[in-house]
């Protein structure tokens, strides 16, 4: 399921399937095994946030939609617009694709 | 009653000592194995047990394949199993746990034909209680001790360059004391100690020494000799493929992490480039020495 096929008011938060944590500076999200037929995913699939995907990341700790993300990295980051919308959308595609973020229902949010 | 078994013991591996329970006539292979001499006594054991009975992964999640060698499943506890298959005509066989970082069993599906080679299961086991006991991790990698006494990892997947240093230092530099060509183990409790294993790659280093973890070396194939520095993230990114991750579990995963944390936060980390030549694995260990000074 992408990101992408669903609206703006959809609302997404973490996964319990994927470690996030500070490494070398940085934050790292490491998704536990979950799926595997390529030999290469005997070694951790890693992902290192950026500046703009460590601040969604702490957002989404609690349940938001991709317009509240992007309100608030229009804020934060004063970025326009149009540009935090599809950065926000790029951002939930991917931790979609890895598992790592999961889409939750009014009552799970509540 | 108690079955009849057979007790076949491995000298202390970072501390652990491993302890193979032959049940139902099974037999290790020894003639394929490297003198290993040990290291210190450091904790309780790690027993291997291994029997005949029902392979079946049953009420097991299946979670990562790694063909054509194994297929791991956690238990109804969360606790990893490694299914491996008979690729080799060996006989299908599970690793499983019964307590968590010191007791697991080895199940063959039927009667091995002959003595089996305990190297796999061994690996698996201890990379299993490693994890379980958060006490540290393997890595694919050459690794040595300098002269001065620091301790040096050279992390790299197959192909990487691992056997051939490990061959020039052992022919050109004889102060070095080698401890692996394939597999080293990273510890960390008060500090991060490194350690060599009892198993080798090709070049059949299997050094039983141990020293504090100084630096991290990647190495690449070059015309002269040149070292680089490398950055904590530049250096987490190329050396965590090399390593054994518990990516089954929240806990031992994080620990692990911490763990690499630790390594690119306290060690130097370089790159070197070399040709392959006696001369220059002299040079690169000096000028390695040089930069930990």
């Amino acid at each position: 399921m992408a990101a992408t096929d669903n609206t703006r008011s959809n609302r997404w938060r973490r996964a319990a399937s994927v470690i996030a944590r500070r490494v070398a500076g940085e934050t790292v999200l490491v998704p536990l095994a979950v799926r595997a037929s390529d030999p290469e995913f005997k070694s951790a699939r890693l992902f290192v946030l950026n500046e703009t995907g460590e601040y969604l990341w702490s957002l989404l700790d609690t349940p938001r939609s991709s317009l509240e993300l992007a309100q608030n990295l229009t804020l934060e980051f004063e970025t326009v617009a149009g540009r935090a919308h599809a950065d926000v959308e790029a951002f939930l595609a991917a931790l979609c694709d890895i598992g790592a973020v999961r889409q939750v229902t009014d009552a799970q949010a509540e | 009653m108690l079955a009849e078994s057979t007790v076949t013991r491995v000298a202390p591996v970072a501390g652990i000592r491993i302890i193979h329970e032959l049940m139902d006539g099974i037999e290790l292979e020894h003639i394929a194995t490297v003198e290993w001499r040990g290291t210190k006594d450091a904790g309780r054991p790690l027993v291997i047990r291994h029997e005949v009975g029902e392979v079946t992964t049953r009420r097991m999640k299946r979670v990562l394949d790694v063909p054509p060698w194994c297929t791991f499943h956690l238990d109804e506890r969360g606790e990893p199993s490694s299914q491996f298959h008979a690729v080799f005509g060996e006989v299908d066989r599970l690793l499983s746990c019964e307590l968590p970082g010191s007791q697991y069993v080895v199940r063959y599906a039927e009667p091995p034909h002959g003595p089996v080679v305990a190297l796999q299961s061994e690996l698996t086991a201890f990379s299993f209680a490693l994890a379980a006991r958060g006490f540290g991790l393997i890595a694919h990698s050459c690794a040595f001790i300098l002269p001065e006494g620091a301790g040096v990892l050279c992390p790299g997947m197959s192909g990487a360059g691992k056997t051939t240093l490990a061959r020039l230092l052992r022919d050109n530099a004889p102060a070095v004391d080698l401890l692996t060509d394939d597999r080293a183990i990273v510890t960390l409790e008060d500090s991060l100690t490194l350690w060599g294993s009892p198993w080798p790659g090709s070049a059949r280093v299997a050094g039983s020494a141990s020293a504090p973890l100084s630096a991290v070396m990647f190495i690449r194939h070059g015309n002269a000799v040149a070292l680089r520095d490398v950055s904590p993230g530049e250096a987490f990114r190329r050396m965590v493929n090399s390593l054994s991750m518990p990516l089954w579990e929240p806990a031992r995963c994080d620990r692990a992490l911490e763990i690499v944390d630790a390594i690119v936060s306290q060690a130097t980390l370089v790159e070197a480039a070399y040709p392959p030549t006696a001369d220059a694995a002299r040079r690169v260990t000096r000028q390695l020495a040089r930069a930990l000074r």
